[in-house]
């Protein structure tokens, strides 16, 4: 207890003396002080804009959207909706190693807390925008297994919904349901790909329109889903507020020795991907997790970026509401060929483990302990041998002071 | 007298090896921590030199940003270049730039807005600027620590 009160006390004199630029007492400096605070919620600023949604921040859109993301009428066979695997109970995660919609799909659930903030979605940033990426789980075949035309049909046929889209989009495109089948994709099943390419291009167009709308009230309803405050948060505030008892109160001595292993750039190097008020840095890293053969491949990024590059719903497509020069993301995405993009994968955040794991892109780590096990001895020979990573020297009672740190961001 | 010809060194030449002199003592490589006040580069060749600037002055974790340079040659003159391209990463973890900058805009005067930087981790970044003159072409190399 000594030793805790005098690192909170170090810790809390040193925000007091850094504010007033003096000397700073210990073995805890001004740059640590820095480290915490631009972990904490107070650092994440307003969601960004979306420009290319012009209804992101629309409240009736948010409506819509909310709607739209628990309703099991729009999946093949009625029985799954976003929230399945997206369950606001884990914090929008499904406690499976692998989502499981109509079948088992190939890729773990990420939680969806904060996920305004991303550049890229999907764990190989496949999509660029949060409307785009809502679109993809209506046809993929092993997620709802259905297809946009039918999709759109139970928007527009359906008379609360059809009232929401036009006081949002205007009146809706002429479509012919009589002549129209009931399923048409260009993608999954190929008998729903014929479906698709026997339409005419202004009314595949007409549908894609409409697709993407209704994307575009999912994201609406998600730009809300704020990152909660978590004990961490209030350590933080509590610090910055130089109020020491009450930062006693919210953190132990194994957590204080935990978060000094996380900030210490020589032995864990935790910050360099795991950082910001998300404890991400939106990248894609290769870790050593790829699957370059087998039925579970996953190449990661390096089919990712071609896959929205080619993406019709991408910000510089033609059902974007963005100019070009608001695409940042995409106008400067990296192509570099020399990067290591295959076997890389998006870096999760950190915060709310407790409730989204398993962990890792595939789901295969059950518990935090056996993460920071891999990171202890990630692969050093074979194809995976050629990653970021370097290896850890943690003795078993710091690997836990780590875990119990990363707890307090439940 | 035939064949005896004084050596006289004119102030110009005095001027030239003076600053070949400069080029070949200076390291091709500029290490700076964010280069908040402008990095001045001197190009591996010694063709050009470049003042590299963020904007803002402080790069920006995880977000988009511009920043300016300016290029002038051996005599001080601004350069208009034919290409200007970027390309960089982290040699410490074997990795690119998370971004592709690109010239958006000549300012004029030799200056020239590069955008959409990105910088996702603290540490020790490589910026390399290749730079492709009228007549010439070389390479300005900076290496920038970006901490808390």
């Amino acid at each position: 207890m000594v030793c805790r009160l005098t690192s909170l006390f170090c810790l809390a004199s040193l925000l007091l003396t850094s504010l007033a630029h003096a000397d700073l007492p210990g073995n805890l400096t001004e740059r640590d002080v820095r480290i915490l605070q631009s972990l904490s919620l107070s650092a994440l600023g307003p969601v960004p804009a979306s420009p290319s949604n012009r209804v992101a921040d629309d409240d009736r859109a948010v409506k819509m959207g909310r709607a739209l993301f628990f309703d099991t009428a729009l999946s093949i066979d009625g029985s799954l909706s976003c929230a399945s695997c997206h369950q606001p109970e884990r914090a929008f995660t499904d406690g499976k190693p692998l989502a499981e919609g109509v079948a088992k799909t190939a890729r773990n659930t990420p939680t969806l807390y904060g996920v305004a903030y991303l550049d890229w979605l999907y764990w190989d940033g496949r999509r660029d925008s949060l409307w785009s990426q809502a679109l993809i789980p209506f046809e993929a075949p092993s997620e709802m297994g259905g297809s946009r035309l039918a999709v759109v049909r139970r928007v527009l046929t359906d008379p609360g919904y059809q009232k929401d889209y036009r006081a949002l989009f205007g009146a809706s495109p002429k479509l012919d349901w009589s002549s129209l089948p009931d399923q048409a994709t260009p993608i999954g099943d190929t008998s729903l790909q014929n479906a698709w390419y026997r339409l005419q291009r202004p009314t595949q167009q007409n549908i894609n329109r409409v697709f993407a709308n209704i994307g575009k009230t999912l994201e609406a309803y998600q730009r809300n889903l704020h990152p909660p405050e978590t004990r961490f948060d209030r350590f933080v505030d509590a610090l910055s507020e130089g109020d020491i008892e009450k930062a006693d109160n919210l953190v132990s001595d194994q957590e204080l020795r935990g978060l000094k292993l996380y900030t210490d750039s020589e032995r864990t190097q935790c910050l360099q991907c795991h950082n910001g008020p998300l404890l991400s840095n939106g990248g894609f890293h290769n870790i050593g997790t790829g699957q370059f053969s087998g039925k579970s491949m996953d190449f990661g990024r390096v089919f990712g970026l071609q896959a929205v590059l080619m993406d019709e719903f991408n910000c510089l497509g033609e059902y974007s509401d963005a100019s070009p020069e608001q695409c940042d993301a995409l106008n400067h995405v990296s192509q570099d060929a020399h990067q290591s993009l295959h076997g890389a994968f998006k870096t999760p955040t950190l915060r709310y483990l407790e409730q989204t794991g398993p962990y890792f892109h595939d789901g295969r780590f059950e518990t935090l302990e056996q993460v920071i096990d891999y990171y202890q001895n990630p692969p050093e020979s074979g194809p995976n041998g050629l990653n970021e990573l370097r290896g850890l020297n943690l003795t078993d009672l710091e690997k836990q002071a780590l875990a119990a740190f990363l707890r307090m961001f439940d | 007298m035939k064949g005896i010809h004084p050596v006289v060194i004119t102030g110009l030449q005095v001027f030239k090896r003076l600053w070949l002199a400069i080029v070949i003592l200076l390291p091709t490589t500029t290490v700076a921590d964010d280069c908040r006040e402008g990095c001045k580069l001197v190009s591996r060749d010694g063709h050009f030199r470049v003042v590299a600037k963020p904007v803002p002055e402080k790069p920006p974790m995880r977000d988009y940003h511009d920043w300016t340079l300016e290029v002038r040659d051996t005599r001080g003159a601004p350069v208009k270049l034919a290409a200007l391209s970027v390309t960089g990463g982290m040699p410490g973890h074997g990795h690119g730039l998370p971004s592709q900058p690109q010239v958006t805009e000549y300012l004029g005067d030799g200056r020239y807005r590069l955008s959409g930087f990105l910088f996702n981790m603290h540490g020790e970044w490589t910026l390399r600027f290749q730079l492709v003159g009228q007549n010439r072409q070389d390479i300005a190399d900076l290496t920038l620590t970006l901490d808390y």
